[in-house]
């Protein structure tokens, strides 16, 4: 059978398993053990042990359970809160102030933990409540920290990042600075549209000048108790600096720098927040563990299924036939980011760079693009599948946090932003210096 | 974005109800064991940067027990997952059908799961006799040998696998 005949029925088989509701990890892990076995025979199973071992037992897979177990340590303290109290001191006074507060201790939060589901549950919980108490329309609010929430996986540190660079053997380094500038600009295009939208509800309980009130009112208790929070909050900012800086400076490793990183928040985790007993620290492992085997069992999956599919010449075949098409690069690219905006759809980001990244990195140099933009690009993509239906995880943690905004106005309050996401990549292709800026500049 | 099982919480009884509670208790170890292995990974780390980094001294055994601690923390901790609905599957379709054609799907969908974790299983037993009869090594500056880093691999697939098999008869039942 020619590869690309093969191909198809392993993406066919792939697709229909998923549909049925297989856990992806299993689906991945089956059909690849299913094509390696067409193709090496049945003596292959004997190997498959090693096969799976040698995929997974990698120093710097270490780096991604060791940062979900510090976003765990940081989610589970009151941090969240500290900083939402925070900013709220400072951003109160623009338009639709506590809306754009909240977009600002979202990304600085999707700095702390590195997932979006964590930024989105953290800052949400305080946020949606008080800026609907404040008379905030219920789709701005809910909208603003769902899309918020998705910077998790752009402002680094990035898990789906550290995946990409593993998947696509890229530094890592790179990549996190890569996504800096672009996590800003689209905190900045989200602050817009948030001030637009109030604007627009000019008939609710005018938050604009409301919030000014209420900070001529409080302003002393408020700048007291903000500071003390802020004061708390510093030191968990200071460790995402220090390993930024590590990363960059190229002095550690992304798994040492990881390593002393989540030993350094579960440890101010336990002395800030004087988190002595053993329920908080047993409900961050639980939750970091679980979190943490979800996404390696796929990664670790997938990595066999790149392999299979790989060894099979399927992965060369395909990308050589689509180098071969000699099709518009900008035609290409638009192609593969509506592949990755439908794969973002129904697929975790995890899985989606998984599966996709060792296949397009090479049809994405052959047409001349730079992979670190492109990490970009693609990063952006499975932030708009977090706020859009069906599996939009975002917007499902939203409706957990506040289950009497109805999932419409969640939907239809998250749409603006997802367009400003297409906006953003739209952005990115016409100015990638948006991207590579900020890596040339510190790496060269 | 869905649980890939529910957990039932209804009491059952007989062989099947005592089998299920058996599972669940040893998927609970497990994944305390996982924990244990996940900090130690953790501690190692931080002790390796320490002396590197800071002592300038070199290291030895340290990456490579990290790699293997962290690997074994993840498989013996996947059926303490599948147990709480955490591996993460798509589950828009079959609960859109509903009905009969639902639980079909979802046990085609248990079988499979199934078979890949019985089969990932026999292979990681058979490569860890493999690396106790050949008295294999890692190869490495350390070089212990290889078997007890595989061990975690063939427990942790074994369990999976028995532990499927509890979910299928609790969601069935």
């Amino acid at each position: 059978m020619d590869p690309i005949t093969l191909g198809i029925i392993v993406a066919i088989a792939l697709i229909a398993l998923m549909a049925i509701g297989t856990p992806i990890a299993f689906a991945l892990g089956g059909v690849s053990l299913l094509a390696l076995l067409y193709d090496r025979g049945l003596t292959e199973l004997t190997y498959f042990g090693e096969t799976f071992f040698d995929r997974i037992a990698e120093f710097g897979f270490v780096a991604i359970p060791m940062f979900i177990l510090m976003g765990a340590a940081v989610a589970s303290s009151p941090t969240g809160r500290d900083l939402y109290r925070s900013l709220d001191l400072w951003m109160g006074k623009l338009p639709g102030g506590l809306a754009v507060s909240n977009i600002g201790a979202c990304s600085i939060f999707a700095a702390l933990s590195g997932s979006s589901p964590a930024t989105c549950a953290a800052i949400g919980k305080m946020g949606i409540p008080e800026m609907r108490k404040r008379g905030y329309p219920d789709g701005v609010a809910a909208g603003c920290i769902a899309a918020g929430g998705t910077l998790g996986i752009l402002i680094p540190p990035s898990v789906t990042m550290i995946i990409y660079g593993i998947s696509t053997e890229t530094s890592i380094g790179r990549l996190f600075i890569a996504g800096v500038v672009p996590g800003f600009m689209l905190a900045g295009l989200f602050m817009i549209w948030t001030m637009i939208a109030c604007k627009m509800a000019g008939g609710y309980n005018n938050p604009m000048a409301e919030s000014v009130e209420r900070l001529k009112q409080n302003v002393k208790q408020n700048v007291d108790t903000n500071l003390k929070a802020l004061v708390r909050v510093l030191p968990f900012l200071g460790v995402v600096a220090g390993i930024l800086f590590a990363l960059y400076g190229g002095v550690a490793t992304p798994s040492e720098a990881a390593g002393v990183g989540a030993f350094l928040c579960l440890a101010l985790a336990i002395l800030i927040y004087r988190m002595w007993q053993l329920g908080p620290i047993k409900l961050i492992m639980r939750d970091s563990l679980r979190e943490s085997v979800m996404i390696m069992l796929v990664i670790a999956t997938a990595e066999v299924f790149a392999y299979a599919l790989s060894s099979m010449f399927i992965t060369q075949t395909v990308a050589a036939a689509i180098a071969g098409l000699e099709i518009n690069r900008w035609a290409l690219m638009g192609v593969i980011n509506l592949f990755l905006l439908v794969a973002g759809f129904f697929l975790p980001p995890v899985a989606v760079i998984v599966m996709t990244a060792p296949i397009l990195l090479p049809i994405i140099l052959a047409a001349n693009f730079d992979p670190y933009w492109f990490a970009v690009i693609l990063t952006i993509n499975l932030e708009i599948g977090l706020i859009t239906p069906p599996v939009g995880l975002n917007l499902f943690i939203i409706k957990g946090i506040a289950p009497d905004i109805s999932l419409r106005d969640i939907l239809m309050g998250s749409l603006p932003y997802a367009l400003c996401m297409v906006l953003g990549i739209l952005l990115l292709c016409l100015f990638p210096g948006i991207a590579l800026w900020l890596p040339n500049l510190i790496m060269g | 974005m869905a649980p890939a099982t529910t957990h039932n919480t209804l009491a059952r009884g007989g062989i099947i109800g005592g089998y299920i509670r058996v599972m669940d208790k040893l998927s609970w170890l497990s994944a305390y064991l996982a924990c244990a292995l996940f900090i130690a990974g953790v501690l190692v780390i931080c002790q390796m940067v320490f002396i590197r980094y800071l002592l300038g001294m070199s290291t030895s055994w340290q990456t490579e027990f990290t790699i293997f601690s962290v690997t074994a923390a993840m498989l013996m901790g996947s059926p303490y997952v599948l147990m709480t609905g955490g591996h993460v599957a798509i589950t828009i379709v079959p609960d859109a059908l509903g009905g009969i054609t639902r639980t079909i799907m979802r046990l085609i969908a248990s079988l499979f799961g199934l078979g890949f974790c019985a089969a990932l299983a026999y292979a990681s037993w058979i490569y860890v006799f493999e690396a106790l009869h050949g008295e294999w090594t890692t190869g490495s500056v350390w070089n212990p040998p290889l078997w007890p880093a595989l061990l975690p691999m063939a427990v942790g697939a074994t369990l999976l696998s028995l532990q499927y098999v509890a979910e299928i008869l609790r969601g069935e039942g």
